[in-house]
């Protein structure tokens, strides 16, 4: 992990609320048929998913895009369980036989709801982007991925880049 | 901006030093390299080095006029890196928009089952 631990600085942080008991979220990050279900990209489906949720465990899921024509998958291992609370996990994307720098994701599950309305707020950390920076090849192969979510500069208030202060 | 600039931007923002002297600045808006010094245990040589890796990357400008030349934050490397990041920022909102239909579909099932069960009682 030093790898990416020296480039925490550097986050995209997510904070979504979802109507539902953060036991049954968590599930979601954890169960091959669960994460099949959200997991690939617009335009893509899940094709075959793997998921051994214990610390160590790898998952795996394969994408494939809705026309056919490419395929890629993302796989990693979870690194730490603690349900319904906390989960945090690798993330690598590999295209083509290409694997791209490893990312470490981690998310939190607050209950904030009532017995009778479940609600569940969702932290969402994902670091290491400055790897795939570094190896200008590779971030190129990102942005060629992902060109099509690019959106105009400071169109939402939630963007931020944090810089850790210590 | 080109790869080569984020790169700088990156390897600037990679030490913990320069990123708590970036936060310092985003706070006190300008401070001479002796006053950014103060809350380190480095030598105010060091921290002049960082800071000139800071205005190298230009996360950093410094003013040439006044002698104690205060540096100030340069936000427009880190809107840049925001903009690259957003890509990223992107696919996990569609990600999570479809989680949420997913979840609101088992509460759906979930509660048609419960229907259903309710129905097989005598």
């Amino acid at each position: 992990m030093s790898t990416t631990e020296a480039d925490r600085g550097i986050a995209v942080e997510i904070e979504q609320e979802f109507a539902a008991a953060s036991d049954r979220v968590f599930a979601f990050w954890t169960e091959p048929e669960a994460l099949a279900r959200w997991f690939a990209p617009v335009g893509y489906t899940t094709v075959a998913a793997e998921a051994d949720a214990r610390p160590g465990g790898a998952w795996r899921l394969d994408f494939r895009s809705d026309d056919g024509r490419h395929a890629y998958t993302e796989r990693g291992a979870f690194l730490e369980l603690d349900p319904p609370h906390r989960i945090r996990l690798t993330l690598t994307q590999v295209d083509g036989g290409q694997s791209n720098p490893e990312t470490v994701v981690t998310v939190e599950f607050d209950e904030v709801g009532t017995p009778d309305a479940p609600r569940t707020r969702m932290t969402f950390r994902q670091t290491g982007y400055a790897d795939v920076e570094r190896r200008d090849q590779i971030a190129e192969g990102w942005r060629g991925c992902f060109a099509k979510l690019e959106r105009a500069l400071g169109t939402n208030d939630s963007q931020q880049v944090s810089i850790d202060k210590r | 901006m080109t790869t080569d600039a984020l790169s700088r931007t990156f390897q600037a923002l990679a030490d913990p030093t320069r990123r708590s002297i970036l936060a310092r600045l985003a706070e006190v808006g300008e401070a001479s390299v002796a006053e950014l010094a103060a809350p380190f245990d480095l030598t105010q040589r060091a921290i002049s080095k960082h800071v000139g890796v800071l205005e190298e990357a230009g996360l950093v400008a410094r003013s040439r006029d006044a002698q104690r030349r205060p540096s100030r934050l340069r936000v427009e490397p880190l809107t840049e890196v925001d903009r690259w990041l957003d890509g990223y920022r992107g696919i996990w909102d569609e990600r999570f928009a479809a989680l949420r239909e997913e979840l609101a579909r088992d509460e759906i099932a979930n509660h048609a089952e419960d229907a259903t069960d309710e129905g097989k009682t005598p």
